[in-house]
């Protein structure tokens, strides 16, 4: 099955659509989730080779480089396969508690496409970097600007998904952030009293 | 071919040629960092010894057909004297000199940017590579401690102007100039007619006063008489150790030693990190370009010379002449 989807270039669309047409891509990925998810690795491998090579042509590597490029590349894709999953499961959390529907699976495949773009920061800082024209201004840039462009692809799909109008769509998409944000938040406040308390006791 | 795989197979070449570049930036730098005299820093921080290197024939101009002009030649050096004496990590320059000397102003203007670092108590040693000749030693002079080898070429302590008269070669050819001048001496070192001899008066005078000029810095950079170093004054050029022994240098050693030296005086211990000049990979590949292009220039051996005098006769030099 799997080596039917990779023959028949399906995932070309998909890398494709994650750029050009982000509501086209949902709709692929609606009839392959499985094989899509699948491929789901190498695209993470893509991105987390593409933003630590990024960030590190800025500056002077030193012999620390070796193992960032080995050891740390394995451990980012890890960490993104964590954030992705736990995007995805809290998006669908928030999805079944609003009663709109349950679709883990579809979520984490669109994240996963969507945000295919940030390999381009590498191309387009590394020309800065080798023209050494504020590279750091047009990496932070070029990170912002991409960023967006996959945000709004992951808005484009969970809208297309649940069939959800763009500002709930956005809701549902900022819903970890802001999960992790408030938690963060009284973690910290808890943290402050407890020491506080225990300070003065 | 589907019009989305042409697509794709363009954003993968895309990927795959920004990946190498990539990585062959990131090996330029890493390579650099690793040369000899850094092995056993990884990560350079800390107090440490500075490295400023003059190269070439010393003149304010960047290189010629530079892709990005900035400042070149002399400025390049003098920004990174300075720099350098308000990091508060460098507590020691060493001055890497291979020049066969250059412009008198561009010489003295490195000249008197050195012996200003030298007021703030940061020791100054020069390495003298393959040559370090006429300004280039007008240079080293002003370091506390001269590092030489063996073998460099160095002396030539004087000041030439060089103007060839191709008065008859003009007229075998047919070509007279049309002169319009503001002054009697408007046009003096043209090549295009006989000097004469109030002319020669006047730029003999200019070479007589920038040599004594050259003499005099030479003595207060390196604590002596100007009657000691007179006699081998003359232009001559002489290997380092004939210069330890007229005391125009102070000890023989490589780039090395130098450092070495450097971090002894500063007090630094044997390991210290060493800043070298940060070149950007662009920088580097330029540099060779240009490098090959300027080993296939048309004009070659003496037509080059004439070509080089005629464009600049006022080109009055402390150089080694070649």
């Amino acid at each position: 099955m799997i080596g039917a989807f990779i023959k028949s270039l399906r995932w070309v669309d998909l890398l494709i659509y994650s750029i050009t047409d982000p509501r086209a891509l949902y709709r692929t990925v609606r009839d392959y989730k499985n094989e899509a998810l699948f491929l789901g690795p190498v695209i993470l491998f893509f991105i987390a080779l593409a933003g630590t090579l990024a960030s590190s042509v800025l500056f002077t590597q030193s012999g620390y480089f070796y193992y960032k490029i080995t050891y740390g590349l394995i451990m980012t894709v890890l960490l993104y396969a964590v954030i992705l999953l736990v995007s995805a499961s809290l998006m669908d959390l928030y999805l079944q508690f609003s009663g709109t529907g349950s679709d883990v699976k579809g979520i984490a495949v669109v994240l996963l496409y969507s945000f295919f773009p940030m390999c381009f920061i590498l191309p387009l800082t590394v020309i800065f970097s080798v023209l050494n024209f504020a590279p750091v201004f047009f990496y932070s840039l070029f990170w912002f600007l991409v960023f967006i462009k996959c945000s709004y692809n992951a808005v484009s799909g969970i809208s297309e998904i649940f069939s959800l109008t763009a500002a709930r769509a956005f809701f549902v998409f900022i819903f970890p952030f802001l999960f992790f944000g408030v938690s963060g938040f009284f973690i910290i406040l808890l943290m402050l009293v407890c020491g506080y308390g225990y300070l003065i006791g | 071919m589907d019009k989305n795989r042409k697509l794709l197979i363009a954003i993968l070449a895309l990927l795959v040629f920004s990946v190498t570049l990539t990585i062959f930036k990131i090996g330029i730098t890493l390579e650099r960092e690793e040369k000899p005299f850094d092995r056993g820093f990884r990560v350079k921080t800390g107090a440490g010894v500075g490295i400023v290197r003059i190269e070439g024939p010393i003149a304010f101009a960047s290189a010629d057909g530079a892709v990005f002009p900035g400042p070149g030649g002399a400025e390049a050096v003098i920004r990174r004297l300075d720099e350098m004496s308000r990091d508060k990590n460098i507590r020691a320059i060493v001055v890497r000199i291979n020049s066969p000397g250059g412009s008198v102003s561009a010489t003295q203007e490195i000249y008197r940017k050195l012996m200003s670092v030298r007021k703030f108590d940061i020791p100054l040693i020069a390495s003298m590579g393959d040559v370090a000749a006429s300004g280039g030693y007008y240079v080293a002079s002003a370091c506390d401690v001269i590092v030489t080898n063996p073998g460099t070429i160095t002396g030539s302590i004087g000041v030439i102007a060089v103007s060839p008269n191709l008065k008859d070669l003009f007229e075998k050819l047919g070509i007279s100039m049309n002169v319009i001048k503001s002054g009697k001496y408007k046009d003096m070192l043209s090549a295009y007619r006989d000097m004469p001899e109030d002319e020669r008066k006047l730029i003999q005078e200019i070479i007589d006063s920038a040599y004594r000029i050259f003499l005099r810095d030479v003595a207060i950079g390196r604590n002596l008489s100007q009657n000691d170093i007179e006699p081998y004054a003359d232009g001559r050029v002489f290997t380092g150790d004939k210069a330890i022994e007229y005391k125009l240098a102070d000890q023989i050693g490589g780039f090395e030693e130098a450092l070495n030296l450097a971090r002894e005086k500063a007090g630094l211990s044997p390991g210290a990190p060493v800043y070298d000049h940060p070149k950007s990979a662009l920088e580097m590949f330029l540099m060779n370009i240009s490098e090959a292009i300027g080993h296939q220039k048309t004009l070659f051996g003496p037509a080059r010379k004439i070509s080089e005098i005629y464009s600049y006769p006022f080109m009055i030099e402390y150089r080694l002449v070649r």
